[in-house]
């Protein structure tokens, strides 16, 4: 079974990190379309992976504790997640899928309130200014 | 008229140039020429007649145009009636010039002969000429000029041979009628209403071919007629669909000016399109920017971190690379073994120098040397880290990556900017556009534009009409030309038809004028005619006078008023008559010409000679007598002085038989005894 192999199926936040989260996605399903008011991630995965880069980049990782919510399934990462498992396994020494993606949401902890601080503030994200940070 | 001087020249028997002087004293006015048969007597007669007439005139001759002929048979040497035999005269020149004077004028009338060659020998070999001088200067007509000194056909009642009288007394013809009205002037009547003959039937001529020009009348009427009913016709369509153009093109007027009104708003739902169509286009741009978000938010976490990517990558960039040193150590120490092992083999050194027995123990040890250190770092070769190749690529994927999220949301930005421009102009139209009925402009338009075409049609129906009507007018306007020339030809028609009326009426007045002139001028022959007889006649007891009729037919009137059948007549009582009527005739038209008599004695008995010798001074101004020697010897006997007191000159003519000539001698006796 190789590494990857070990994704879980599922991706859990704490339930305030949820509830950021659930604030600036679209949802599948969700009735704002294009008449509301335009979200800010189209969907989790979007706003998920760019709160690892964020924590990562800044450093910043908090443990999950309290009840886990069921965020985004992982197979919706697949794409995206080399990467990250390059990264935080030749950071920190961490071998297998489970353990990345635990770092993972831990740096999406951190994240995921940097960016609901700016967009609890102005209403947006300003993801120029996050692309110039790079 | 007198006869003041003959001048011959070649002319007959007269050879060479031939004069006589004539007096013309009123008391002395008779002329004597005498001479025996043969001599050249009647030649002095016909010289006369040729130099007036180009011919030898005789009573009941229709005048005629002179020939070369006429003068050849007179030329001196050529035989003188028998031309065709033909001769060839010593001298072709010939002239009679007669001097004639009338008391206000003098005339000289030239004829002469002119020769075409050398040596003529018949009348195509000459050509004759004819001059009338009128007091010295050349006449442009002479035959006018001859005409006012005596006319041909009046000359047989001047100048005629004795024989001819008879003639004259039995047969008046057509000519001799003619030659009387002549003498009487009433010729001139007679042409004057055949001139007008003549202008009546060039009036009817010309009256029949200007009928013949034209075309009837009522047939040009009923054409203009027809013209004009289909012109008004079409001139009320015209009218009709002017007045339906005009409505048209009024209500189009009435729209386009709503229209006028409408026509910024008109404009402004215009822009409002377009704005309405820019913004579909940057909305639809807008929409293609977004569509890239979705992988820009994916690919923003890996450009943030890259960095940290990079700084892994920069460990794992030192332990590659001493790894890599580590290799490489041992692949030198490999090859330093294999090559000292070649050495061993070739047993030589490179250079060719044989390796010597310690030169090889040594290699041989070498070789062992090498092989261990080979061994100490093949086995101190640290064991490469796996990801470092997957990371690189990321990086090199990461950085290889287009996107950009600034530039996205420049471009975002840019796009909203244009939407919110163009909402903001399109929020401004709306607002001044409220209230505007655009569906009033669409059907004010359409409308319009279903007027436009009605005129259009109507247009061209007016054009073609009115072509039409002009056409139509310029064809009456012919038409109407014709009328005109036609109601023009009926002015001239009515002009000639006029015209023949006036002609008519002046030929009748023309004939009337002539029937009482010969009326009047017949009782005037029959009165002096009659006086004449009456001196004449040896029977005075029996005979009351001369009648002539309407066809101047000469008969006697007895004292019981019987008129006497000229048949009954004995010969000299006819020449007597004859006689009274040329001498009545003579007096009665008052013509004044020399009376030229040739042998005129011969037939008349002892009692009418002598009554004739004594009235004969009386008959005219100037007498020429020409006599034959024996006629001049009795006149010379029985005339006695009353008579010769009369006699001016005597010239004899005499024949010279050697020479084949004569000669004219004068003999003047002139005398006037008072």
């Amino acid at each position: 079974m190789s590494e990857k192999e070990g994704l879980p199926s599922v991706i859990s936040m704490s339930a305030e990190a949820y509830r950021m989260f659930k604030a600036m996605c679209r949802e599948e399903g969700d009735d704002r379309g294009s008449t509301k008011k335009e979200a800010v991630f189209d969907n989790y995965g979007q706003a998920f992976l760019l709160s690892v880069a964020l924590g990562i980049a800044n450093n910043e990782r908090m443990k999950v504790e309290g009840e886990k919510h069921w965020l985004v399934r992982s197979e919706y990462l697949s794409g995206y997640y080399e990467p990250y498992r390059q990264l935080l396994k030749s950071r920190f020494s961490i071998v297998t899928d489970k353990e990345i993606v635990d770092a993972m949401v831990e740096f999406a902890e951190a994240g995921i309130r940097t960016l609901y601080d700016e967009f609890r503030k102005t209403g947006a994200i300003d993801f120029a200014r996050l692309s110039a940070l790079s | 008229m007198k006869l003041r001087k003959l001048e011959l020249y070649n002319f007959g028997p007269y050879r060479g140039k031939h004069s006589i002087e004539l007096e013309t004293n009123p008391d002395s006015n008779i002329c004597i020429i005498w001479g025996t048969n043969g001599a050249g007597k009647t030649h002095i007669l016909q010289a006369i007649k040729w130099a007036l007439y180009g011919w030898d005139v005789r009573p009941h001759e229709t005048p005629r145009s002179p020939n070369e002929r006429d003068a050849w048979r007179f030329v001196h040497g050529t035989h003188t009636y028998n031309p065709d035999l033909g001769g060839k005269p010593p001298d072709p020149h010939m002239h009679v010039y007669l001097w004639l004077e009338d008391g206000k004028n003098m005339y000289l009338v030239k004829r002469y002969t002119r020769p075409r060659n050398a040596n003529p020998t018949s009348a195509s070999h000459i050509d004759v000429e004819f001059v009338v001088e009128t007091n010295g200067r050349l006449t442009s007509s002479p035959d006018e000029a001859i005409e006012t000194i005596l006319p041909p056909a009046a000359s047989q009642f001047f100048m005629f041979h004795g024989e001819e009288i008879r003639a004259i007394s039995q047969r008046h013809v057509e000519q001799t009628k003619k030659a009387i009205e002549l003498i009487l002037e009433a010729e001139t009547f007679r042409i004057g209403r055949s001139d007008l003959d003549a202008v009546v039937k060039e009036i009817e001529k010309e009256h029949d071919e200007e009928l013949a020009k034209v075309v009837d009348l009522r047939e040009l009427v009923e054409q203009k007629g027809e013209m004009d009913q289909r012109i008004d016709g079409w001139k009320t369509e015209l009218s009709g669909v002017s007045d339906r153009l005009k409505d048209t093109r009024t209500k189009v007027d009435a729209i386009e000016t709503e229209l006028r009104t409408l026509k910024t708003s008109e404009r402004l739902m215009e822009r409002l399109v377009s704005l309405r169509k820019q913004t579909d286009q940057v909305s639809e741009d807008k929409k293609t920017i977004l569509e890239r978000r979705s992988e820009l938010l994916v690919q923003l976490p890996l450009k943030i971190l890259l960095p940290e990517l990079k700084k892994v990558m920069s460990l794992k960039e030192h332990a590659h690379l001493r790894v890599e040193k580590q290799k490489q150590d041992w692949q030198a120490l490999q090859g330093s073994q294999e090559f000292a092992q070649k050495l061993l083999v070739m047993d030589q050194c490179v250079c060719g120098h044989p390796i010597g027995p310690a030169e090889k123990e040594y290699i041989q040890d070498h070789v062992k040397h090498l092989g261990a250190r080979a061994k100490e770092a093949k086995d101190s070769i640290e064991v490469e880290d796996p990801t470092y190749y997957q990371v690189r690529e990321t990086i090199a994927k990461i950085e290889s990556s287009s996107a950009d999220f600034q530039r996205y949301q420049k471009d975002l930005d840019a796009k909203d900017w244009q939407l919110d421009e163009l909402q903001t102009q399109i929020d401004g139209i709306e607002k001044s556009l409220k209230g505007v009925d655009e569906e009033k402009i669409a059907t004010l338009n359409a409308q319009r534009n279903a007027f436009n075409q009605e005129i259009g049609r109507l247009g061209q129906k007016e054009v073609a009409l009115k072509e039409s009507v002009a056409k139509l007018e310029n064809a009456r306007e012919r038409v109407l030309g014709i009328m005109k020339r036609k109601e023009g030809r009926d002015a001239i028609e009515t002009a000639l038809e006029r015209q023949l009326s006036l002609a008519s009426k002046a030929s009748k007045g023309f004939d009337y004028v002539l029937g009482r002139l010969v009326q009047v001028r017949r009782t005037a022959i029959e009165k002096y005619a009659s006086e004449i007889f009456r001196v004449l006649t040896n029977k005075p007891g029996e005979y009351e006078r001369i009648a002539i009729d309407d066809d101047y037919n000469v008969s006697v009137v007895d004292k019981r008023g019987r008129s006497l059948a000229r048949e009954t007549l004995s010969t000299g009582e006819r020449e007597v008559v004859a006689l009274s009527f040329i001498f009545g005739l003579m007096k009665a038209s008052e013509k004044i010409a020399p009376l030229v008599l040739d042998t005129f004695f011969v037939h008349l008995d002892e009692s009418h000679y002598t009554n004739i010798v004594r009235a004969m001074p009386s008959f005219a101004d100037q007498i020429i007598l020409i006599l034959t020697n024996l006629e001049y010897k009795n006149l010379k006997d029985k005339a006695g002085d009353s008579f010769f007191n009369h006699v001016a000159q005597v010239f004899q003519v005499v024949r010279d038989a050697e020479a084949g000539d004569s000669t004219i001698r004068g003999e003047v006796r002139v005398t006037l005894k008072v």
